[in-house]
């Protein structure tokens, strides 16, 4: 009788919460597949992985404006913060550029001084004014005509400390180009310990008509070999020259080649273009 | 192929760096003694088997220690002679200490240790002298006779390559 009793509220209770029982079976099995997708990491990226690419693509685009405060406030920070070892870091180099600035624009001045003395008290001017006078000639045409252009004759690009000819060009028949790189090489050795002056460096060479103009770079040297009467101008564009040459040239073909004086060629091709 | 390499000869004064040098580049010697002032560059192309090695010698003023030669001319040398004169025991007393410093200065760098002048003894002189050197030198030379010259020179240029 109590088992037909039970078996009966059994089947009444079955018959009331079936539904909820349905729901609970339900609910069950979607919490198991949410922690599927949270556990497993394939399935969650899956889910995530396009949020997360927009978010990068969104920052990527957005940076400046999100960040650029923030990163420019803490550079300002750092910068105000560390004046003393900027100024130690800079100040060899900016006082190098200053000073040789300076340098350059007085010799220019000074230079134009004096061509400007000469050729207006001259003798030689006083015949010059007389003869263009007479013959109808322009006098500054002449001036011109008679002044000794400067020329580029050679330029050699050579390894800092060992000098090893890197590239070279030449106009002419010259000596043994390692030679004169080995030589050259030594005289600024020399110089340098003959004269213990640090961050400096042996800049010009001169001999009769002949200048050699060295510039140096971190691991090699230029070295310009220039004939004529060659003025601040003149070394200004031979300074552009070799710097450009530097840039376009020396610093995007040593990386691609294992010939040793791999400049020779694009040294040719570049000065031989030039009407210096 | 041919590749560039930078060459010094270090050693006392007098002890023939100058006469090696010209044995070898230019095949002569002379009796006549004439003091290097700073430094003579020389150059010379040696054939190996893979390659052409084209030596620029620099061949640096004698002086009683390395650490007088200015830095500069060390700085970047691919390969180092060090000469010692067998008549002259003051060429040689320091040699081991020579080196020492000179392989701090230049590391990885071959350095070829050699006896010069060897035409002035006996072979039984010569073994004498070699045993009073504080370190085994690479060779004995003659700038005189040529003897070895080349040898030395070449050896170098196989090491540096």
């Amino acid at each position: 009788m109590v088992e037909q009793k039970d078996e009966l509220f059994q089947r009444l209770r079955d018959i009331l919460l079936e539904k909820e029982h349905r729901d609970h079976q339900q609910l069950s099995q979607t919490v198991n597949e949410l922690h599927q997708d949270i556990n497993t990491r394939q399935r969650l990226e899956v889910k995530v992985d396009p949020i997360v690419d927009d978010k990068i693509s969104y920052l990527k685009k957005n940076f400046p404006e999100i960040f650029g405060p923030a990163i420019a406030r803490a550079v300002s920070v750092q910068i105000r913060e560390s004046q003393d070892m900027m100024i130690d870091a800079l100040y060899p180099i900016i006082g190098k550029l200053i000073k040789k600035y300076i340098v350059v624009e007085l010799s220019a001045l000074s230079e134009k001084i004096d061509q400007q003395l000469e050729q207006a008290f001259s003798w030689e001017m006083w015949v010059r004014r007389l003869k263009s006078w007479v013959t109808g000639q322009s006098l500054g045409k002449e001036i011109v005509a008679q002044a000794m252009e400067p020329m580029i004759q050679e330029v050699f690009v050579i390894k800092q400390h060992s000098s090893v000819l890197l590239g070279s060009y030449s106009r002419q028949n010259i000596m043994d180009r390692d030679m004169i790189a080995g030589m050259m090489t030594a005289i600024r050795g020399f110089a340098k310990e003959a004269f213990a002056k640090e961050h400096q460096d042996l800049q010009t060479i001169e001999y009769e008509t002949y200048k050699i103009l060295l510039k140096k770079f971190q691991t090699f040297y230029v070295a310009v070999t220039v004939s004529g009467a060659m003025n601040e101008a003149f070394k200004q564009k031979i300074d552009d020259l070799v710097l450009d040459f530097v840039h376009k040239v020396v610093n995007t073909t040593s990386a691609t080649t294992s010939a040793e004086d791999y400049l020779s060629d694009p040294l040719r091709q570049y000065f031989s273009q030039t009407n210096l | 192929m041919t590749i560039s390499k930078k060459v010094i000869l270090l050693g006392h004064y007098g002890v023939g760096k100058s006469s090696l040098t010209r044995r070898f580049v230019y095949q002569k010697f002379s009796n006549q003694y004439n003091t290097t002032i700073g430094v003579n560059i020389e150059k010379k192309v040696v054939a190996l088997p893979t390659c052409e090695i084209s030596m620029i010698i620099w061949d640096i003023a004698g002086e009683t220690s390395h650490q007088k030669v200015p830095q500069s001319y060390k700085l970047g040398a691919h390969g180092v002679i060090y000469v010692v004169d067998l008549t002259r025991p003051n060429t040689y007393q320091k040699l081991d200490t020579e080196i020492l410093n000179l392989q701090k200065s230049l590391p990885d760098v071959p350095m070829l240790v050699i006896g010069n002048k060897k035409d002035l003894f006996t072979e039984k002189e010569r073994t004498d002298i070699v045993k009073q050197l504080p370190l085994e030198p690479f060779a004995l030379s003659s700038a005189k006779t040529g003897e070895n010259v080349d040898a030395i020179f070449t050896e170098l240029a196989k090491r540096m390559v």
